[in-house]
């Protein structure tokens, strides 16, 4: 299988700065929104 | 707490190997994913299990569209039996796009895998993706065009799985 035949372990510099900066301004979103999301999927989820 | 223990050593040794010969043996990053799937299925995980198993045998075929559909269908069904499950499943089929698409060494996405399924969170990204932040920071101004990734995956599970006794 090619994903497990594939053993690099390298990155770019701006694929790493691009991951940081999305995971902390999408971690800062769910601490700020996390509680009424988690109500508002807990809704739809007992709608459905 | 003994299976997390056990997965910091198998990347600090990934470490090792990323450092000295920018690449990680296959026995070593198989191994951690199988004992990750393992683990997590007996923590009735399966779901995220399931995903890491399609996009295995997704990355062979030509009709990966067909396979991804599947796996994106897993993930939003996730979300609906559990919101954390999800997470974990939406999290390790980005980071297998990102391993797609090139952007993501192989060795990478499988020790995330297995740090997210032994975790049993996707939250443990959060020092990993800052640590990587960092490290990219840092070769940026030192003119390098690669980091060696694992040492952000290695210290920032590290430092989540210390985190809680400080």
């Amino acid at each position: 299988m090619r994903f497990l035949k594939q053993n690099r372990g390298i990155e770019s510099t701006e694929v790493a700065l691009i991951i940081a900066v999305v995971v902390l301004v999408g971690y800062g979103a769910y601490r700020l929104l996390g509680s009424n999301i988690a109500a508002i999927v807990t809704d739809i989820a007992g709608r459905i | 707490m003994i299976a997390r223990f056990v997965l910091i050593l198998f990347l600090c040794a990934g470490m090792v190997y990323d450092l000295r010969k920018r690449e990680i043996p296959a026995s070593l990053t198989l191994g951690v994913l199988t004992g990750a799937c393992a683990y997590a299925l007996f923590h009735a995980l399966w779901i995220p299990v399931l995903l890491v198993a399609a996009l295995l045998m997704a990355s062979d075929l030509d009709l990966r569209s067909k396979w991804l559909a599947f796996a994106v269908t897993v993930t939003a069904a996730a979300f609906f039996i559990q919101p954390e499950i999800g997470l974990i499943a939406a999290f390790i089929l980005l980071s297998w796009i990102l391993w797609e698409c090139g952007y993501l060494g192989g060795a990478d996405v499988k020790l995330l895998a297995a740090a997210t399924l032994i975790f049993a969170t996707p939250l443990v990204l959060v020092p990993i993706a800052l640590l990587g932040g960092i490290q990219g920071v840092i070769a940026c101004l030192r003119r390098k065009r690669e980091i060696p990734f694992v040492v952000s995956i290695c210290s920032g599970s590290l430092l989540y799985f210390v985190q809680p006794y400080f």
